[in-house]
């Protein structure tokens, strides 16, 4: 099977716009969250994730706040190349989103309202020769948008494929995770015993795969494997036998010939709700990584939606790189039921392995393994 | 490599065609997705708290998978890959436009704001654990499902997909499903799956 390789990092979030700006601010505990009165015109407690608007370019009837952020990636993840591969057709850009321009839904044949506007957008854009692929799949379309990215080089359909994520804030999903009780007060926190629930943020991120290693002019990863499953349980609950996280990370290992106990470091979903946390505490216990080092990054910027996996495998790859992984910021007292090695205090990852998995409604699952350095 | 098909089943104005051949048509009063359901003859009551995407997603998985010998399956090897135009669009509307109606967030509605809840009621219904995804696509591209059906076979993440294409605007309604096998007898390309989709 041919190598993959990832890297060329780009991101745009509530702290910061470059991986390092980002990945230090973690270290030094900092949270993008904060307090709005009637965010969006939602009544809620809940602390929302941002990007300050200087770090965006201002939004005009032709590119909207998404398009740009998308568009800011792009440029960045592009110019740690040493060419733009995917104005040739051997190069694909995939979007991850789980609702796009969604901020523009007050009008109701607004035509930048369905996805295919962002694939549009990007192709003019930047002039590229296929049109991007998008994935739509709920929490999970970050990571599914990665490991697709490797199958579709590693079937040798494309050389090198620009994975973006990203979704914003808005009184759409402000107010639908309201109703769904899903909303925390305050920050969220992940695995605590006192947690309530999660906080939403805005992001987008980038990571480039290729079969190509002289393609990236700085460092780089190995994608190793990933594999996604359905829970086959509920639409919009977790599984309470956590069967669809246990089935993709089992199905991500088994083929790499890595053992769980291999791992040095796991970048969980950790989203601050009730049952997920405690959905993938059994999973992992099932999956043998409960001794594994573990956080959730959503206390940092919060749960950025379809962005979130491509932000959260950029920053795990990140911390590896650095060899200090960051604390579950929110974390204080064990709230889940099975045993889990929560980082509280930075520390060095145990091995050159870093597994990433996420959830989401629709009972999907996703986990993919990378080799740092 | 090769693909191949087993079975194929579509859905448009008010008719159902099953591997070429007429299955029902809309005749009676019910609207059209319930009158198939009907004519199933199942029993699943969660059928009728989806919304129509769901629903029409959830009738081209029955009447492709009843005739693709599921059985001889793990139940981790159906990856179930579908794709549309307009994502969840027509109940992002309409939980929106509740929203502002009654000042009131429907979590009924906001739960099938997401396109990939379809998958996710199939995969209930038939208890597949296998891969999954959605793609959004300007049309029915016939070589990216395939693509993507390699993909998997390639990787060892599937041995069969069930693909889907699903579109809802207001009564109508544009649904084709496959089943791609990575060995079987009946060869498929990019073009035969195409016309097979333009046929109705």
């Amino acid at each position: 099977m041919s190598e993959v390789f990832i890297g060329a990092k780009s991101v745009l979030c509530p702290l910061g716009d470059t991986p390092s700006m980002v990945y230090k601010a973690m270290l030094n505990g900092e949270t993008g969250l904060r307090a709005l009165e009637n965010p969006f015109g939602v009544e809620t407690t809940s602390h929302v994730g941002l990007i300050p608007s200087i770090l965006i370019p201002q939004e005009h009837i032709d590119s909207t706040k998404l398009e740009n952020m998308l568009a800011k990636c792009y440029e960045h993840s592009v110019s740690k190349l040493r060419f733009d591969p995917f104005q040739d057709e051997d190069g694909l850009v995939i979007i991850c989103t789980t609702k796009g321009n969604i901020d523009k839904i007050e009008k109701d044949d607004d035509p930048r309202l369905p996805l295919t506007r962002l694939s549009k957008f990007m192709r003019q854009s930047f002039d590229l020769a296929n049109e991007p692929m998008i994935v739509s799949n709920a929490c999970i379309s970050g990571v599914l948008g990665i490991i697709t990215a490797a199958r579709l080089i590693r079937a040798g359909k494309y050389d090198h494929v620009l994975v973006l994520g990203g979704d914003v804030v808005s009184e759409f999903t402000l107010s639908g995770f309201k109703a769904l009780h899903a909303l925390t007060d305050g920050i969220c926190q992940p695995y605590d015993k006192n947690r309530t629930g999660i906080n939403l943020g805005e992001a987008a991120a980038g990571l480039v795969l290729s079969n190509d290693d002289t393609l990236f002019k700085g460092t780089f990863d190995e994608y190793v494997s990933g594999a996604s499953s359905n829970d086959a349980n509920h639409i919009s609950g977790p599984s309470r036998t956590g069967e669809g996280l246990h089935r993709s990370i089992e199905r991500t290992l088994n083929p790499s010939e890595i053992r769980p106990a291999q791992i040095g470091y796991l970048s969980a979903h950790g989203t601050g709700t009730s049952f997920n946390d405690e959905m993938e505490s059994i999973a992992f216990e099932r999956s043998g990584l409960s001794e594994i080092p573990v956080n959730s990054m959503k206390g940092y910027f919060g749960h950025t939606l379809g962005a979130a996996g491509v932000i959260e495998v950029m920053l795990g790859l990140e911390a590896m790189k650095r060899k200090e992984l960051v604390p579950s910021l929110g974390f204080e007292e064990m709230g889940v039921s099975r045993p889990m090695n929560i980082i509280t205090e930075t520390i060095a990852p145990t091995s050159d392995y870093f597994l990433k998995t996420a959830s989401g409604f629709g009972g999907c699952n996703a986990a993919a393994l990378f080799k740092v350095g | 490599m090769s693909l191949f098909l087993k079975t194929y089943c579509r859905i448009k104005e008010g008719e159902v065609h099953i591997n070429g051949e007429l299955f029902c048509q809309h005749m009676d009063e019910d609207p059209f997705l319930r009158s198939v359901y009907k004519h199933i003859g199942l029993t699943y009551p969660k059928f009728f708290k989806m919304d129509a995407l769901s629903q029409l997603g959830f009738l081209g998985a029955e009447m492709t998978l009843m005739r693709s010998e599921l059985e001889e399956y793990a139940d981790d090897d159906v990856a179930v890959i579908f794709a549309n135009a307009s994502s969840s669009l027509e109940t992002d509307h309409a939980y929106y436009n509740s929203l502002k109606e009654s000042g009131i967030a429907s979590p009924a509605l906001f739960v099938y704001t997401l396109p990939n809840i379809e998958v996710g009621e199939i995969c209930i219904r038939h208890k597949l654990y296998g891969e999954n995804n959605f793609l959004i696509t300007e049309r029915f591209d016939a070589a990216q499902l395939l693509e993507q059906c390699e993909a998997l076979f390639e990787d060892n993440a599937a041995k069969a997909v069930l693909i889907g294409w699903t579109e809802v605007e207001n009564d109508n309604h544009d649904g084709f499903f496959a089943f791609i096998t990575a060995s079987g007898m009946n060869e498929v390309t990019t073009e035969g799956l195409t016309d097979l989709y333009l046929d109705r």
